[in-house]
């Protein structure tokens, strides 16, 4: 049982470096100017807990790591290696034994969250991840929300449209990684999971990439100008989660169910990158992650998802 | 003050309001980038001043710089070629021929990492003693002659008072720490951010023509996969700036050679495995930026392909296939490659629209930037 401490008012201020300025920039250009402060003052108005999420990153029962192999995993016999896995995730909302939803407004560290945004990043940068990689790992999505002993939480797989096709040379972190960048029309990379399938000669690259499709700028270098056809942006639902107490397991073991990691269609991008024209590689994929491939959106309340659960 | 500034002014009010901390004093150094650039990172024990830039310029050029007054820094990276130079590799002040390429300077400022495959080197501080003082191979050949250098140094007037301007604080600043930040303070004034791509991006439609606008769809798509490594503000994944809180430091090996069937390279030319000695880092380099890419070649870390169009026909066949010699052997099939090395198809119209969307990255105003170029008038400096 995790105790967390409420924090004073003061602290939280002084918590902020010179870095605030950056964030409070980035949140002009995005018409949203006071979003720090509100939350500020949210927080020093009484009515809210200190939250931390905590999560973990699994192949099944064993904890997921860089280069490790692991076997079992979907349609290939594998070992199936990590090479890379972060995740950003939005619009995190506590949910109360009677239903209600209190949203979750993230601390904005200027590190690993801004705005509704929080990243998750699983790799250390070391060895098979050492390509695309970060030393700095994070496990922890922190917060504050007006509610009291929550039962369930929501959040979803992604960037928000508003966030989504900003230039990340002049966004803050976590938003300006280029590693989980396309380009202004595609977006982010909601969820980038680097595989290398070890069963197969030579190894065999199998990538998920997750990211909004379909959308409508007129070239890459432009952002959309209404909200993309495909936004692959699942919906996760977890109820019986208590956050003292609570872990929340993204499992490799379920996002590859009937994958085969060993082979791709030719001609194709390696593994699932989200490209529409790539439907035989990503479509398990996607059914994993609660989301129907031809439309991006959830099926039904992506309920079927297989990648996360609680612990 | 504009709308913005006084935007940015009230939030540092409230952010004052909110207990925060104060705004950020002036600084004494404006850098004139264009909107969507960000400024880049400065040390801060190597603060940018006007006087630094000229006084790096100056060094930049001079060939008193090097131990028997043969080369200077401009002498391997030429201006007009986006600071590279036109030989495979690049050969020293004292005959010796150096392993690698001459890497591009323009926006230096932004690099993750310093020359082609070294992860510990992220400052053009600790980057430039290299070349001064490296041995192996000798470039510009300063051990064992520093005192004479720095005498060469002391008997230039214009360097008595540009060091003294540059290091007001220093009572003795001619020495090889002030040479080396002057050195990196006017490399970091190596900014080319005014392409036909930029003036694109910024609005100006007519600045891509057709062929450059379908190359450009096919640089940023799955099927080519380009933009992965030569993604974003550099058209290279290996970029740092001010408020990025993760530094990204990533090194890719491109099928470029398998001497051994084990992914392997040549001995004098391993990539970061050379300093880590870990297998998994065998032919590991630095994605270099694609801006000015028309100007610099001929590409790769050792300078081995001539064209853009080889470099292409090489990443369409998921690999270089080195028929025979000692280098023989087959880049596609090795074990070491990155996965967005996978291959592809073009039409040889698609070639050459990737080639004009390529070329629409050169930057003529950076070229021909009179302020990048020697300033020396007479005898001593210039390659």
């Amino acid at each position: 049982m995790r105790v967390y401490p409420r924090r004073q008012c003061d602290t939280f201020a002084a918590r902020r470096g010179p870095g605030s300025l950056l964030a409070m920039r980035a949140s002009v250009a995005l018409g949203a100017p006071l979003l720090p402060c509100l939350s500020l003052v949210l927080a020093c108005g009484g009515e809210t807990e200190d939250y931390t999420l905590s999560f973990e990153a699994r192949a099944g029962g064993a904890p997921l790591r860089c280069g490790e192999g692991y076997t079992g995993m979907g349609a290939s016999s594998g070992p199936v290696e990590l090479r890379d896995f972060r995740l950003y995730v939005s619009d995190v909302r506590l949910v109360g034994a009677d239903g209600a939803e209190a949203p979750l407004e993230l601390d904005q560290d200027v590190v690993w969250q801004h705005a509704s945004v929080a990243l998750l990043d699983f790799e250390d940068g070391s060895g098979a991840c050492s390509a695309s990689g970060t030393p700095e790992t994070r496990a922890v999505i922190t917060g504050q929300a007006a509610i009291d002993a929550p039962t369930g939480v929501r959040f979803r797989i992604g960037v928000p449209f508003d966030l989504n096709h900003l230039d990340t040379a002049t966004q803050p972190s976590p938003l300006n990684l280029g590693a989980m960048f396309w380009n202004w029309r595609g977006g982010y990379k909601f969820l980038r999971l680097d595989l290398r399938d070890r069963g197969v000669q030579p190894p065999s690259a199998f990538n998920i990439h997750l990211g909004a499709t379909a959308c409508d700028a007129p070239t890459p270098v432009q952002p959309p100008s209404s909200p993309c056809g495909r936004p692959n942006r699942p919906d996760i639902a977890l109820d019986g989660f208590d956050p003292s107490a609570d872990t929340i397991v993204l499992d490799l073991a379920g996002l590859l169910t009937g994958v085969d990691t060993s082979t791709n269609t030719p001609m194709t991008p390696p593994g699932c990158m989200s490209a529409p024209t790539d439907p035989d590689d990503c479509g398990p994929v996607f059914q994993n992650l609660g989301l129907s491939f031809a439309s991006g959106a959830c099926t039904g309340d992506c309920a079927g998802q297989r990648f996360v659960r609680v612990e | 003050m504009g709308p913005k500034r006084r935007a940015l002014a009230a939030l540092a009010a409230v952010a004052a309001g909110c207990g925060g901390a104060p705004p950020d004093s002036t600084p004494s150094w404006t850098w004139a980038l264009p909107s969507g650039v960000p400024p880049p990172e400065v040390p801060e024990a190597n603060p940018m001043s006007e006087a630094k830039v000229d006084l790096g310029r100056r060094l930049f050029f001079d060939v008193r710089l090097s131990g028997n007054e043969e080369q200077s820094c401009a002498s391997c990276h030429h201006p007009e070629r986006a600071f590279t130079e036109p030989r495979a590799v690049s050969v020293g002040s004292t005959g010796e021929a150096h392993p690698r390429n001459a890497p591009g300077l323009a926006n230096v400022a932004y690099a993750a990492t310093l020359t082609w495959a070294n992860p510990l080197l992220v400052t053009l501080e600790r980057q430039a003693p290299i070349p001064l003082f490296g041995e192996h191979p000798v470039e510009l050949g300063v051990v064992g002659r520093e005192a004479e250098v720095l005498a060469r140094l002391e008997a230039e007037p214009l360097y008595r008072d540009g060091f003294a301007r540059a290091f007001p604080e220093d009572p003795a600043p001619i020495h090889f720490d002030n040479v080396v930040r002057a050195l990196a303070a006017f490399q970091r004034t190596l900014l080319s951010f005014d392409s036909p791509y930029d003036r694109f991006v910024r609005g100006e439609t007519g600045a891509l023509g057709a062929a450059a606008r379908r190359g450009m769809e096919l640089f940023f798509s799955e099927r080519l996969e380009c933009f992965h490594c030569h993604g974003g503000l550099l058209f290279s994944d290996a970029v740092a700036h001010d408020g990025r809180a993760l530094a990204e430091r990533p090194f890719h090996n491109t099928g470029l050679y398998n001497v051994d069937q084990a992914g392997g390279y040549p001995r004098d030319n391993t990539g970061v495995f050379e300093l880590t000695g870990d297998p998994r880092d065998m032919g590991r380099f630095r994605a270099p930026s694609l801006r000015n890419v028309e100007v610099t070649g001929p590409y790769m870390h050792d300078g081995s392909v001539p064209t853009l169009e080889a470099v292409i026909d090489i990443y369409a066949r998921g690999g270089r296939r080195i028929a025979s010699g000692p280098h023989a052997g087959d880049g596609a099939e090795s074990p070491l490659k990155s996965p967005f090395v996978s291959g592809f198809e073009l039409t040889p119209e698609e070639r050459a629209d990737l080639v004009a969307f390529l070329e629409s990255l050169t930057d003529r105003t950076f070229l021909e930037d009179p302020r990048h170029r020697n300033p020396w008038t007479q005898g001593r400096g210039g390659p």
